[in-house]
């Protein structure tokens, strides 16, 4: 099946937010409570009930000019998540044929092991329910013909939605299209992982790690985790069966009656 | 039937039953909780919800069980010369008629001072690396990530050892069952035959 992406163009983004009102409107998210920390960005981080948030960053140009830069980050819905390899629950966070990663907020148990596993640290826990949450692509919407909330309410179409290897060759046109702008001008994500990409990708301004962002995102715990140590642990512990029972039949007992002469030695 | 005395007391039956059965507990739920083609493992105990929640208590009241064992047995789990040689030997445990030949040993023989070492280190190193994985902000996320396999890994060597530990107390050494999980009391004979040197030393005392 196709993958499904969305394209995050920060050239066309003007900090609007709608993205997260949308986001919060169609979910039905409550309003976190924020305060004022010298900062346009509205929270200093995602949470449980904040999936996409407009990150600020601010710089002072050469000319003495401020300026701003954003970025509308939410979850990347990484090709072969790492969040759903670490997830210890069927079906409780998993990944759809068109590459998005939901989350049943029926089934986690608040492990919190797909929080580590993520390398953008998406996953929000919350203690009374116990769960995480996260962007979830809008099922409810692209499962019946629509765009994501977040994508439709974008003004500038700095998000869109679409095939991701549209999305990829939409970027890449961009990237050339602004280089002579933003020298730095850049996509993030398509080759990430070796190759196997995310499914949302950014077309940045600057170098990743300006925004926050990892340069070279990692899987490599989850996968030794998962991949190495797990058939490490089957073949250890059938080994040191086998071993046993080995033992068992070749050695017989250590049994202190055969001194006696109440048994015979075996 | 010779004489009985007695080899573990209840302050020793009773805190090494509470660690079993948490060990069990845990072993069982911290295979549920390792993968999705486990899962049946926390299905059986109700939920992998029930599971997460049981694997941090016994976890914790393992965590208290391995600190009270390693005071508890802080003086007569120390490896002595006879230790040495009695492991040289190889314990008897590798051919038959071998266990003449061993020195004789005290209230523990080299195999159980090793197996106590190797066992209270993974314990140890299981609670800890489970501390930071049940509260993972503690940590910077690019060491943490790294605990979860290092936590199944000391849980592989936990488990390998115990079900070593579980074979010679019920099959292996007939007898010593009956010391730890039933009253505490081994025939006289038991005693002179795999701890000689304790024997001697509580007969002469």
């Amino acid at each position: 099946m196709a993958k499904m992406g969305m394209l995050v163009d920060v050239t066309k983004c003007i900090g609007c937010r709608s993205c997260m009102v949308a986001c919060k409107q169609w979910n039905k998210l409550p309003m976190d409570k924020t305060s004022f920390s010298g900062t346009y960005q509205n929270l200093p981080d995602r949470t449980f009930t904040t999936w996409r948030l407009v990150e600020f960053q601010e710089v002072t140009e050469r000319s003495g000019q401020m300026n701003w830069h954003m970025l509308s980050h939410a979850c990347m819905h990484c090709n072969d998540a790492p969040c759903v390899k670490a997830c210890p629950v069927p079906g409780a966070m998993e990944q759809s044929a068109t590459g998005y990663v939901t989350v049943d907020q029926k089934k986690c148990i608040g492990c919190k092991y797909c929080m580590v596993a993520c390398p953008f640290n998406i996953p929000k826990y919350n203690e009374v329910s116990q769960t995480v949450a996260k962007c979830t692509f809008c099922p409810s919407r692209v499962e019946n013909g629509l765009t994501t909330a977040c994508s439709k309410a974008c003004p500038t179409e700095c998000i869109t939605y679409g095939k991701r290897d549209d999305l990829v060759a939409a970027a890449k046109v961009r990237v050339a299209v602004m280089k002579e702008r933003y020298p730095n001008v850049q996509t993030y994500g398509i080759d990430a992982y070796g190759g196997k990409g995310t499914n949302v990708i950014y077309v940045l301004k600057e170098k990743p790690e300006f925004y926050g962002l990892p340069k070279e995102p990692s899987t490599n715990a989850v996968v030794v985790w998962k991949d190495v140590v797990k058939p490490l642990t089957g073949l250890g512990l059938g080994a040191t069966i086998v071993g046993l029972i080995a033992h068992a039949a070749m050695r017989g007992r250590d049994d202190y009656r055969q001194e006696k002469g109440e048994v015979e030695d075996e | 039937m010779s004489k009985l005395v007695e080899r573990f007391g209840p302050d020793e039956r009773f805190p090494h039953m509470t660690m079993a059965i948490c060990f069990i507990l845990l072993a069982v739920s911290g295979m549920g909780l390792f993968s999705k083609d486990l899962s049946f493992l926390t299905a059986v105990m109700g939920g992998p919800f029930i599971a997460k929640w049981l694997h941090l208590v016994a976890g914790s009241v393992f965590a208290c069980c391995n600190l009270y064992f390693i005071f508890r047995w802080r003086s007569c789990m120390k490896i002595k010369e006879h230790d040495i040689a009695w492991l040289k030997e190889g314990g008897g445990l590798f051919s038959r008629g071998a266990h003449g030949k061993l020195p004789p040993s005290g209230r523990f023989n080299g195999g159980q001072k090793v197996l106590f070492r190797v066992t209270m280190s993974l314990g140890l190193l299981l609670a800890v690396t489970g501390l930071f994985i049940w509260f993972p902000k503690i940590l910077p996320k690019a060491l943490m990530a790294w605990l979860y396999p290092l936590h199944a890994l000391l849980a592989l060597g936990l488990m390998t050892t115990m079900l070593a530990h579980i074979y010679m107390a019920i099959w292996f050494v007939p007898g010593s069952f009956r010391s730890m999980w039933g009253d505490g009391m081994v025939e006289e004979a038991w005693m002179k035959y795999h701890h000689r040197k304790y024997y001697d030393y509580k007969t002469t005392e």
